[in-house]
């Protein structure tokens, strides 16, 4: 599929709608998320594997960035000020990291009490981060991939439509050996996934250098 | 879904898709419709002079440093910005279980606007209020770029210039936390607007002889590096700030807050809950 045969992924795998995935990939690879149907959100966070505690840092990112406009050539730095990735690849450009994720809890202060029970990001998250015995203190403000939040000059902001088209895709090159963190999120409740989550592919390529 | 991609049988997800849809974008109206919201925020007495018998601590902060301490549920911490200075970093847990804490995705996000100010609530992680923002004569903060960093001018020497991330790690420290509760702060004082998604300080707004009250909503730990924010421009003066504990006279000072908009009352009442099983009774699993 697309150009990741080209690339020679060591690693694919289809995350099915409202499930999360996590993985190393190491200092040179590179990871595709590929979001096969189109309009789906996906909720990612990156820690860097010798030392966990550091993580992505969305303000230090956004601050050095200069713009919202996550797109190809954006640094992820972390909390530390070291670059953990950098976007290479951008088909969409309509990428988020100022809301943050999902969560049954900020679900039903939006939503009310009928939105208490749904799966979200926030335990996508958690459910990954217990596999590298991490927790609830390690989650900070994420990327959202596909996801479009325009913020306007008086401050108003909100989760809009996506782009109805499959087979957008963003490529992060790992600058470290890195914990990538994924949640394909499950959210019915606003536009960010047009009200039908749907599966995403994740490609992981090798190092040209190996 | 694309009308191309449909099956037969997709009429009854049609009809819920727009169903969700219609209800997404009533509430994106009732939370943009500002009209309410100010009008509840209008009504409500602002704090002024805090007479000196409710004062319980003091502490002048000088630029460069950092402040920490506890603040009680019901009472309140006023950062005094007389001199003006741009931008005070903060951070807030919750003092029973840290690992709730200030959620600066969770507070913009619920409230439809980066312009948390006067009458806004500061959202944990769990979907309840840490702290009310119940008066505030700058209603200009920042949670988008974080904090600080040292300055050539503030005073110091380089031998106790420090980064506003260090300053937040050793006020989160000394309250005896770890590094990874250090999170995202909410900058005081920093008028920063998002224009064609670009960063932009505004220089015209009046930093001096400003303040903010958070009212505590729970027990709150409290972690400030006064360092200014990282798009101040270089000839704003970093100055020293006070942090004020205080005590009010009255009750449910941020009752106005409650009652501005419906994320609001579903927030406080879930906060409600929390204290009350807290306190040994009721349910809250959500």
């Amino acid at each position: 599929m697309i150009a990741s045969e080209a690339l020679g992924a060591r690693f694919r795998h289809i995350v099915p709608p409202g499930r999360s995935w996590s993985g190393l990939v190491r200092s040179g690879e590179t990871i595709r998320v590929v979001d096969l149907v189109g309009e789906q959100a996906v909720d990612f966070l990156v820690y860097s594997a010798a030392d966990k505690a550091e993580r992505y840092d969305a303000q230090l990112t956004l601050l050095t960035h200069g713009s919202t406009a996550i797109t190809r050539g954006t640094r992820l730095l972390s909390n530390r000020g070291y670059e953990l990735m950098t976007v290479t690849s951008d088909t969409l450009g309509a990428h988020d990291t100022l809301v943050g994720c999902c969560s049954a809890e900020a679900n039903t202060v939006r939503f009310g009490e009928q939105a208490a029970h749904l799966h979200s990001c926030r335990d996508n998250f958690l459910i990954e981060l217990a596999e590298h015995g991490m927790s609830k203190r390690d989650i900070v403000p994420n990327l959202n991939f596909f996801m479009p939040v325009p913020v306007e000059e008086d401050g108003s902001l909100a989760i809009v439509a996506g782009v109805q088209e499959p087979g957008h895709y963003v490529d992060l090159l790992a600058s470290t050996d890195v914990l990538c963190v994924l949640s394909n999120c499950p959210q019915i409740n606003n536009p960010c996934n047009g009200f039908d989550p749907t599966p995403i592919e994740v490609v992981i390529s090798g190092s040209k250098s190996r | 879904m694309t009308i191309a991609a449909m099956q037969p049988g997709d009429a009854d997800k049609v009809t819920r898709i727009a169903a969700l849809r219609a209800r997404y974008e009533k509430l994106r109206e009732a939370g943009q419709a500002l009209g309410r919201f100010e009008a509840a925020i209008a009504a409500a007495p602002h704090i002024g002079q805090v007479s000196t018998d409710l004062v319980q601590s003091r502490a002048s902060v000088p630029a460069g440093w950092y402040w920490y301490g506890r603040i009680e549920r019901g009472t309140c911490l006023r950062i005094d910005n007389a001199q003006g200075t741009p931008g005070v970093a903060c951070l807030l847990w919750n003092a029973s279980d840290p690992s709730e804490r200030f959620c600066a995705t969770d507070t913009i996000k619920v409230q439809w606007t980066t312009r948390i100010g006067r009458g806004r609530m500061l959202l944990s992680d769990m979907g309840r209020v840490v702290a009310s923002i119940i008066d505030d004569n700058c209603e200009r903060h920042d949670v988008l770029l974080g904090v600080g960093r040292p300055r050539a001018d503030d005073g110091s020497s380089p031998l106790t210039a420090r980064k506003g991330t260090e300053n937040l790690a050793i006020a989160a420290t000394k309250l005896g936390l770890e590094p990874r509760d250090v999170h995202a702060p909410i900058t005081f004082f920093a008028p920063v607007t998002c224009r064609d998604q670009r960063f932009k300080w505004d220089d015209d707004v009046p930093l001096a002889d400003t303040y903010v009250d958070l009212y505590a909503e729970m027990h709150l730990l409290v972690g400030i590096s006064n360092t200014p924010h990282p798009l101040a421009p270089p000839e704003a003066a970093a100055t020293a700030i006070d942090a004020v504990r205080w005590r009010p006279r009255r009750l449910h000072l941020s009752r106005f807050c409650r009652e501005a908009t419906d994320e609001a009352t579903r927030a406080y009442s879930r906060t409600d809950a929390y204290l009350i099983q807290l306190d040994g009774g009721g349910d809250d699993s959500v």
